[in-house]
């Protein structure tokens, strides 16, 4: 009996220890690129090329910012990354929050219901490439190459599907009795809708903002092909071309990267508790 | 004590009145409309304009018209040796990818589940990677692969192994976009199998224990069943995910060395612009969708997503 | 001031009748209570005045506005929901003002009939917290309050007890009618509970299926059941039910034997007896109606229910709570004949003798 204790007691210790040691492991594996790609960015370029590597920067230098936000327009994409971000998240959150809404509480005829949730999240599984041509034809023809309204548009097609689905899942979480209590107490259904689901998801609606706001800063091949002109480009078309065929601009990319990620870290923390709904299309609740 | 303060109903207000009866009763086709019309506009439109797109030749010059060429472009699909590179790259990496990620997602979440609830700030720290933008992750790897001074090759060094061109290697290429990817997406897998293990019921468990299961019974009898509808939106929605890779081999290899890279998006995409041919990439992206499209209603189906 | 009335009223989901040509008629200032099994179609009924359903074919009325096509925020009802309903969002003082507010009830007013209605249901100290601060019972009176501070035609209230635990419920029964009685408004309370039901009715409506089984003060509902479902539903221990048959007036079935039903004959035949009109005799004693050996014997503080075993199933009589039978020991029992009941098992109606 004895050695039985004994023996689960070894285990369950081993397991304890080879669990942290798992967790340890796969946070360095996890965070030193981003360590790396931050600490490049703050190395003078000798140092950058240093064989042995330079682990941590022996003399920091904000010169790459310098390079890449003053020199270099990047601020420039950065704000038009911001404002494109902002405009889809925009109309995104807004009629997909009344579609998500619809979607949930209300009943249609012929299974329009289950067809058109359907239909919807089918929009979101197209892969962007498909959709390429014919929108760059498309805003070729209406002149609307190298725009940032062409980018919304664009994003618009795959982030308001995700946040419908987003909001169709936290608006089945509510219990429905309080948007019929506020029927029943005077309020219209569209005043049930505003006054009590609303307030109600609001940390679901936060959290598809700031979804659809990464989804939009992080895009890449749409901004690729709609936008040519630095008045236009996102940051990531920005970085992508300072690497090119003859030389890689390491410091003023790095920084440029580093910057990229600093937002989308700070809302990853913001919306932890939504990570996994919201990654999975509130398919599952986390 | 309290009164009663209201007769009937206003008269203004009676049935069939106003806006206000109107609004209500069309409620639900009003807030689903907006959405309904973008998506339509957003989706149809390529769509159709696609086909219309993929049975033409257009030249590179606007000014020519639109040479209508049938079923040329598809035709094409089946004799263009680059499109079946493409085809093959990108399935070799969706599978292998994908496979890889999720054992070791699920493999770290059966291993931490019970150790990490209580290290919130932790798990959000493993999730960082998935949330980045991919063009910075590419750099960040193109950043560690370089193979003069990249830090891979350094640790290869200091280990007394071979230093290799990784990406710029004919053999090497694809592996490592695969590593990039695992490093990326894995964190995902592993959120949800974790999402999946918190909402495991305790009582089957408490039963299989008592019954004398092994953990590796328990872990085939019970997790892996109770997990599956969980592991099967993972999946659909990487499979998916993985299919239209694009960033990572545009910034890493640009599809080579020796096309070993070429995924079917980088290939769409060189056609269209670099090759100026897009009814030719049109009758792909059909393809691409086509794929698409019977994939994930096969699996959307299969689990019942839409509900 | 205001009456409810349903006009042939039937509500359809899909192919499901929910409720089934429906006809009723709730006075002014009446409590009735809709009482049956779950599905029966009560709730469905009182949500239609609220105007949450939309009746299938049929007129709703109150007074003498047909109410089908008015937005429930003009039908002037007040509704007290199972789970209570209260915006968890807002404190109780906002919560019991919401129909206030939205009604655009001028400020001091609003203050002024706040304060009292959480007096009368004892909130006053607490109308600063949220919802989740409070206990089950503080729920349920916030979500009275909010129901009467309006002071509306109609109450409806949809098993409004059932998330409280039995002390609290009987003390709020008795808050409910007293509260009823002082504000003379005509409510219509749903709910599957027999005694919330005979405590708190004027008049109870039996629902089953979608249709009314019988109409009537709760002392006829328990007096005088028109119906098999309704015999057997309301009654606790429930009234006994045995088939059989009667012939010219003589009720027989396995080992039971009661005569006294005048001289109908009914080949299949229910004979329904409450346990408390069966009466224990001695097994010896020549005019018994049944002798066979007690089955169980459960004391319940004010009586004993002792069960017989009579063909298959189980004759239960409410005896003494002195009663010191065993189990296996023979007795016998004696039903008195002008208290029961005679069904006709085929079409579940009662037979008058």
């Amino acid at each position: 009996m004895a050695t039985i204790r004994t023996r689960s007691r070894i285990r369950e210790l081993l397991l304890r220890l080879s669990a942290y040691l798992a967790i340890l492991v796969a946070l360095i594996l996890t965070l030193f690129p981003v360590y790396w790609i931050a600490a490049n960015s703050f190395k003078f370029d000798i140092d950058i090329f240093a064989v042995p590597p330079e682990w941590v920067p022996r003399n920091p230098t904000l010169k790459h910012y310098d390079e890449a936000f003053v020199q270099r327009p990047f601020l420039r994409y950065a704000l038009n990354s911001f404002l494109v971000a902002v405009g889809t998240t925009a109309i995104s959150v807004t009629f997909g929050t009344m579609a998500g809404y619809a979607l949930a509480r209300f009943s249609y005829p012929w299974q329009w219901r289950k067809q058109i949730s359907f239909w919807i999240l089918s929009t979101r599984m197209m892969p962007p490439i498909v959709s390429i041509i014919p929108l760059y034809l498309f805003f070729n023809y209406f002149d609307m190459l190298n725009t940032k309204s062409a980018l919304v548009i664009a994003y618009t097609a795959f982030n308001l599907p995700f946040a419908t689905w987003m909001m169709k899942s936290y608006f089945q979480d509510l219990p429905v009795e309080l948007e019929e209590a506020a029927i029943v107490d005077g309020d219209t259904r569209w005043g049930a809708f505003l006054h009590v689901a609303l307030p109600l998801a609001r940390p679901g609606l936060a959290a598809t903002a700031i979804f659809c706001l990464i989804i939009s800063w992080n895009e890449f091949l749409l901004s690729l092909v709609i936008t040519l002109t630095e008045q236009s480009q996102t940051l990531p078309i920005g970085i992508a071309g300072r690497v090119t065929q003859y030389s890689t601009y390491w410091g003023e990319i790095s920084a440029a990267g580093f910057m990229a990620c600093v937002p989308i870290v700070i809302f990853a923390f913001i919306v932890q508790k939504h990570l996994v709904r919201g990654l999975s299309l509130g398919a599952v609740k986390g | 004590m309290l009164k009663s303060d209201k007769g009937t109903m206003p008269k203004s207000l009676r049935p069939g009145g106003g806006l206000e009866h109107w609004t209500e009763r069309h409620l639900r086709y009003l807030m689903l409309a907006p959405t309904v019309l973008i998506l339509l506009a957003l989706t149809i439109f390529p769509s159709v304009y696609m086909f219309y797109a993929a049975v033409h030749r257009i030249s590179p010059n606007p000014d020519l018209p639109w040479e209508f060429v049938g079923i040329g472009n598809f035709a094409r699909l089946l004799t263009d040796a680059q499109f079946h590179v493409a085809l093959r790259n990108t399935a070799v990496f969706t599978i292998a990818a994908v496979t890889l990620e999720f054992l070791l997602g699920l493999g770290l979440a059966l291993l931490l589940d019970r150790f990490i609830r209580r290290l919130g700030f932790l798990k959000t720290m493993l999730m960082i990677p998935m949330m980045l933008p991919p063009i910075a992750v590419a750099i960040t790897w193109k950043l560690i692969y370089e193979p003069q001074f990249g830090v891979l090759n350094e640790i290869m060094f200091l280990l007394g192994l071979p230093v290799q061109a990784w990406a710029g290697d004919v053999n090497l290429a694809m592996f490592s976009i695969i590593v990039a990817d695992v490093w990326q997406w894995t964190p995902f897998i592993f959120l949800l199998m974790l999402a999946g293990l918190a909402s495991l019921p305790v009582e089957p468990y408490e039963a299989a224990a008592l019954d004398g299961a092994s953990s590796w019974r328990q872990f085939w009898d019970l997790t892996l069943p109770f997990l599956k509808p969980v592991i099967a939106i993972a999946l659909l929605l990487r499979v998916m995910d993985a299919l239209r890779l694009f960033d990572l081999v545009f910034i890493l290899t640009g599809g080579g060395p020796a096309d070993r890279t070429k995924v079917l998006s980088l290939y769409i995409y060189q056609v269209a612009y670099r090759f100026a041919d897009p009814g030719y990439a049109a009758a792909m992206s059909l393809f691409v969708l086509f794929v698409t499209i019977v994939l994930s209603t096969w699996f959307m189906k299969r689990m019942r997503l839409a509900e | 001031m205001a009456s409810v009335r349903f006009d042939n009223v039937t509500k359809k989901f899909g192919e499901f009748v929910a409720v089934h040509d429906f006809n009723l008629e709730i006075r002014d200032k009446e409590f009735l209570v809709l009482l049956g099994p779950s599905g029966c179609g009560k709730t469905t009924t009182m949500r239609m005045v609220a105007g949450l359903e939309e009746a299938t074919s049929g007129d709703i009325y109150i007074n003498s506005d047909r109410i089908n096509d008015v937005l429930p925020k003009y039908r002037d009802v007040a509704m007290v929901f199972q789970s209570y309903a209260l915006y968890p969002h807002l404190s109780v003082e906002d919560n019991i003002g919401y129909p206030l507010k939205i009604r655009k009830v001028p400020p001091e007013e609003y203050k002024r009939r706040i304060n009292e209605v959480a007096r009368r249901v004892e909130l006053d100290t607490m109308l600063k917290r949220l919802p989740k601060e409070l206990s089950g019972g503080q729920r349920q009176r916030v979500a009275l309050a909010r129901a009467i501070v309006r002071t509306p035609r109609v109450f409806l209230m949809d098993e409004p007890l059932s998330n409280l635990d039995a002390k609290l419920r009987t003390q709020m029964r008795a808050e409910l009618k007293h509260l009823q009685h002082e504000l003379q408004v005509t409510t219509i309370y749903v709910t599957h509970d027999q005694i919330e039901a005979m405590t708190l009715a004027h008049r109870v409506a039996v629902m089953n299926k979608g249709v009314i089984e019988q109409l009537g003060t709760p002392r006829e509902i328990y007096n005088d059941p028109r119906t098999l479902f309704v015999a057997g539903f309301i009654g606790s221990p429930p009234m006994n039910l045995i088939p059989g048959e009667v012939k010219d007036g003589v009720f027989a079935s396995a080992g039971l034997r009661v005569v006294g039903a005048g001289h109908v004959s009914i080949p299949h035949a229910v004979l329904g007896v409450r346990p408390e009109d069966v009466h224990v005799a001695r097994a010896e004693d020549p005019d018994v109606n049944l002798a066979a050996p007690i089955y169980s014997v459960e004391l319940t503080g004010e009586n004993t229910l002792v069960s017989l075993q009579l063909g298959g199933r189980l004759l239960t009589l409410r005896a003494d709570k002195n009663f010191a039978g065993q189990i296996d020991q023979r007795i016998g029992v004696k039903i008195e004949p002008d208290r029961m009941f005679l069904f006709d098992a085929e079409t579940e109606r009662r037979v008058d003798v």
